[in-house]
């Protein structure tokens, strides 16, 4: 029987929630009412003129190459990002979960870059991969390979996916290590009495088990993906060269904060919010409901 | 840990040290630049061993930063 409190007074619990609703009011309603009023108007880069054009913005956005193959570049991004980020945190993890010797150490020198902020995260790889100086470019030079990231593209996007990636595993590793440690002993060494390999009992039984933990991450790194690895852009690539690292919340940026261009800026955060909303509702739909078998 | 298994114990270590060093190379990299004089730093390849410049750079940062 579920308890419930009873406010005999009748403006009470109001007052009580007040704080919250006036926060997410103030923080969250009005400004995103505010980008999608923003979005149906033009206006001219001095701000002296405004005209309210309805889905004009959207129309061009759609239309605009630019826009598209932002949509197309965020797509190989944060898919590089989750995937990598996921796969390599959960061999650490399983790994870290097998040895029973210097198992402190190793968690807390892999959990270490979780300390670091995102544009720091970016600056620390670009010094590495730096054109001319770089560590890392020297070796590449000596292997034959021509490392520049500030005129290919491709590197580029290597270069954030790294420090993207990078960043993330700590959190993965923490969550994947807890999940495999919440596995019940008993299932797998049975599974080992029957004569189960480790790599077998690995893709029976721990990565089903572990399903709920891996949806989850790969939710959350979606959204790193897309949101969070703003600093990490902008301490880089800056979305060049040749816009091929720009990701949309890059794009919104640029375009409305450097190109002076409120209006589709705006329309670009809407679109973006949409986006978000749809993610968040896939992971409470999934997520809290818990994967079952 | 279930069974014994050598090898595969030598091998889950082997890949967190690996580990462990990817993931700290750039802090350390980035923590011994900042030991480093800037002629040293752009002298390719730059050392990966501090230098004696510790003192010096941390403190030029606290007090007036960089130029």
């Amino acid at each position: 029987m579920e308890k419930k409190v009873v406010f005999r007074s009748a403006w009470l619990p109001y007052a009580l929630v007040a704080p919250q609703i006036a926060i997410t009011i103030i923080f969250f309603f009005w400004p995103a009412a505010q980008a999608v009023y923003y979005s149906f108007l033009v206006q001219d880069p001095f701000g002296l003129s405004t005209q309210f054009v309805w889905f004009q913005n959207y129309k061009e956005l759609f239309n605009s190459s630019h826009y598209l193959d932002s949509f197309r570049i965020t797509a190989i991004f944060s898919v590089l990002v989750a995937v990598s980020g996921i796969v390599i945190s959960l061999f650490l993890a399983t790994m870290a979960d097998h040895v029973l010797r210097g198992a402190l150490a190793y968690k807390t020198m892999l959990i270490w870059p979780y300390a670091v902020a995102p544009a720091i995260a970016g600056v620390l790889w670009a010094f590495i991969f730096a054109p001319s100086i770089g560590i890392a470019t020297y070796v590449l030079k000596r292997w034959g390979i021509d490392w520049n990231w500030i005129i290919n593209g491709d590197q580029a996007m290597l270069l954030i996916v790294v420090a993207a990636t990078w960043k993330q595993i700590s959190y993965n590793f923490l969550f994947f290590l807890a999940g495999l440690q919440s596995i019940p002993r008993s299932l797998i060494e049975a599974a080992a009495i029957d004569g189960a390999t480790p790599f077998r009992r690995f893709w029976t039984i721990v990565f089903p088990l572990l399903s709920p933990t891996t949806f989850f991450l790969l939710v959350i790194n979606m959204v790193y993906a897309f949101f969070g690895t703003f600093g990490v852009i902008d301490a880089t690539t800056q979305g060049g060269p040749a816009g091929s690292t720009q990701i949309l919340v890059y794009k919104v940026y640029h375009d409305g904060v450097k190109a002076a261009d409120l209006g589709g800026s705006a329309a670009q955060s809407v679109i973006l919010m949409i986006i978000v909303i749809a993610l968040t509702v896939a992971q409470f739909r999934f997520v809290e409901r818990k994967v079952q078998y | 840990m279930v069974e014994n298994r050598p090898w595969l114990t030598f091998f889950a270590h082997a890949v967190l040290i690996v580990g462990v060093i990817l993931v700290a190379f750039p802090l350390w990299v980035t923590f011994v630049a900042s030991t480093l004089t800037y002629e040293e730093i752009v002298n390719v390849p730059m050392p990966l061993l501090p230098g004696d410049q510790l003192i010096k750079n941390y403190a030029q940062v606290l007090t007036s930063g960089s130029e």
